[in-house]
């Protein structure tokens, strides 16, 4: 048997064409001699190759025929961007070196600042409710107070500013103003001095606003009230004014709304450039004409000249809620009508004054 | 037996001529080689392919040729008796394209380690679908049939790809008689065979 004859008997039994005696000489072989199982496994996987080639010709050259189909209708010519596909891949890796370098280096900074962790933290610090904090007041009367074995009188522990809201004896000012009230005290001692006990009546943590409610005695209800509120946004610029008792008397602050969102960007303030002190809190931030815009509530402690203030559209959600939800006996009244916007500053001040209180919070009662 | 997870994607593209086939029907239609399924298959999916090759920093040929060689993948791995495709036939066909795009980046040095994605996909191993091993293979063989020329080529073709006798071959290439032309068959064989094993190894 001669090599080409070998071929055509192994040809014929991979092909199962094998019978009888043949077959069964070829099984014998194919065990007893490993180089031939070798050399038939090598020539089927030979054939089995050169036909699976084959088939996938005949594929290709089929899917190729679709395929010049498909792009007769370029069904999806949208898909290519040339421009951009080349501008990516020109540039994208200068791109992302530099934008590599850019993120190393801002983390590079930040970490050697040691600011990565503590960020957070100190941002909430940098601003400072506006609460006069009497603590040495405090300290020197509660020492006198142990002197004097005076201990069951309650001590003003900081003041804050209030506004008339509705005719009838509601105040606004801040929630942490009167957060531990244990009494509070609104006067106004411009033209005549006003004294009233007041109660909180509502507070609200979320907006940082309450509601005090008058609950004095002597209280016979206020004059119609000379300004109302401006609930549309004001305008980057505009000039802004407020009136609070940072000490004993009555202090006038100008400036201008600096941005429409407060400390972080909180969208419940504005950020004026009026310069306030502690005891401004809670006083009222009034537009150029006189309406009302806003109540001041606090300030950055890092940035000179900027405080912030609660947008009036709140205190005006916060009241409808109220009056939606709680009902109060005596309902609160928002003003309707201002009279200040023909008016000269000097006057606006005069006609508001007496309608703007100072707040006498009394802490936690001494034992 | 290949096993893969069951994963359904939403079928956004779809012609009218494949509203007719059902997963199933394609599924038997390419097992048979029926070659109308196969056309269907082939112009539903192109779309997807080609939008994440482009998207991915290919050009058209590249989803061209990476797309028919997962159809391939496809088909070959249908025409196995123990193979089961347990996902739909596009998210099969674009994980291969994926995974094949994937290697082609690698080893071009484009890759920049992210893959924008546009469809679900099963994450293959690297020699799971053995297409390394298959372009190897037919690679050498493509080029050990380019090597021997003609008319070795066509004799050997008709006779182990067409299945013609000896006798029709002879007839058709002008061989005096079959016993010629088996002799000639034979030559072409071994030399292919040497050229292929050259190239295999």
């Amino acid at each position: 048997m001669n090599l080409q004859q070998r071929y055509e008997w192994i040809e014929s039994y991979l092909k199962g064409n094998l019978e009888g005696d043949s077959l069964l000489q070829f099984q014998e072989k194919l065990q007893n001699e490993p180089l031939f199982a070798e050399e038939v496994e090598q020539h089927r996987f030979f054939l089995e190759t050169l036909n699976q080639h084959a088939e996938r010709e005949r594929l290709k050259a089929q899917m190729n025929v679709f395929h010049k189909d498909l792009e007769k209708h370029k069904a999806w010519v949208f898909y290519k961007h040339p421009i951009v596909q080349t501008f990516w891949k020109k540039h994208f890796p200068t791109m992302a070196v530099a934008a590599s370098v850019a993120i190393l280096t801002a983390i590079g900074v930040l970490w050697n600042a040691r600011n990565l962790n503590n960020l957070e933290n100190q941002q909430i610090t940098y601003f400072q409710s506006l609460k006069k904090d009497l603590d040495a007041v405090k300290k020197r009367q509660s020492s006198l107070e142990e002197q004097n074995e005076k201990q069951d009188e309650p001590v003003v522990d900081h003041t804050a500013t209030a506004f008339v809201i509705s005719q009838n004896g509601y105040l606004l000012t801040n929630y942490h103003a009167v957060k531990d009230a244990t009494a509070i005290y609104a006067e106004a001692k411009q033209d005549s001095v006003q004294r009233y006990k007041a109660v909180v009546f509502y507070k609200d943590e979320q907006r940082d606003l309450a509601i005090l409610q008058i609950t004095d005695t002597q209280f016979k209800g206020f004059n119609t009230l000379p300004y109302t509120f401006r609930y549309d946004p004001v305008d980057l610029g505009e000039e802004v004014f407020t009136l609070a008792y940072p000490r004993e008397d009555l202090v006038y602050g100008k400036g201008e709304v600096a941005s429409r969102t407060g400390f972080e960007g909180d969208s419940l303030e504005y950020q004026v450039s009026i310069p306030v002190n502690p005891g401004n809190s809670g006083g009222p931030l009034l537009d150029d004409k006189g309406f009302l815009v806003g109540i001041i509530n606090r300030k950055h402690t890092k940035q000179e000249g900027a405080a912030f203030a609660i947008k009036a559209k709140y205190i005006k959600a916060l009241v409808d809620s109220l009056e939606a939800h709680q009902k109060p006996e005596k309902p609160i009244i928002l003003p309707k009508q201002s009279r200040l916007f023909t008016m000269k500053r000097p006057q606006q001040i005069k006609a508001i004054q007496n309608y703007i209180f100072e707040l006498k919070v009394y802490g936690k009662e001494k034992k | 037996m290949a096993k893969f997870l069951l994963q359904s994607t939403p079928k956004s593209f779809m012609s009218h001529q494949a509203l007719q086939y059902s997963e199933t029907d394609i599924i038997a239609g390419l097992r048979q080689g029926d070659s109308k399924v196969l056309e269907i298959v082939y112009k539903q999916h192109y779309p997807t392919i080609l939008h994440f090759i482009i998207q991915n920093n290919g050009t058209d040929q590249d989803a061209k040729d990476l797309y028919q060689e997962a159809i391939l993948v496809l088909y070959e791995k249908l025409k196995q008796e123990n193979f089961l495709l347990t996902c739909q036939i596009k998210t099969f066909v674009y994980s291969v394209c994926r995974r094949l795009w994937l290697k082609r980046l690698r080893e071009k040095g484009r890759y920049y380690g992210k893959i924008e994605d546009f469809e679900s996909f099963i994450p293959f191993e690297e020699d799971e679908l053995n297409v390394e091993e298959g372009e190897h293979k037919y690679g050498a063989m493509a080029q050990a049939l380019d090597m021997i020329g003609e008319p070795c080529r066509t004799l050997l073709k008709d006779f182990y790809i067409e299945n013609l006798s000896m006798q029709d071959i002879s007839e058709k290439m002008g061989y005096t008689n079959a016993d010629n032309a088996k002799n000639q068959k034979y030559k072409c064989l071994m030399r292919l065979k040497k050229l292929f094993f050259e190239k295999y190894k």
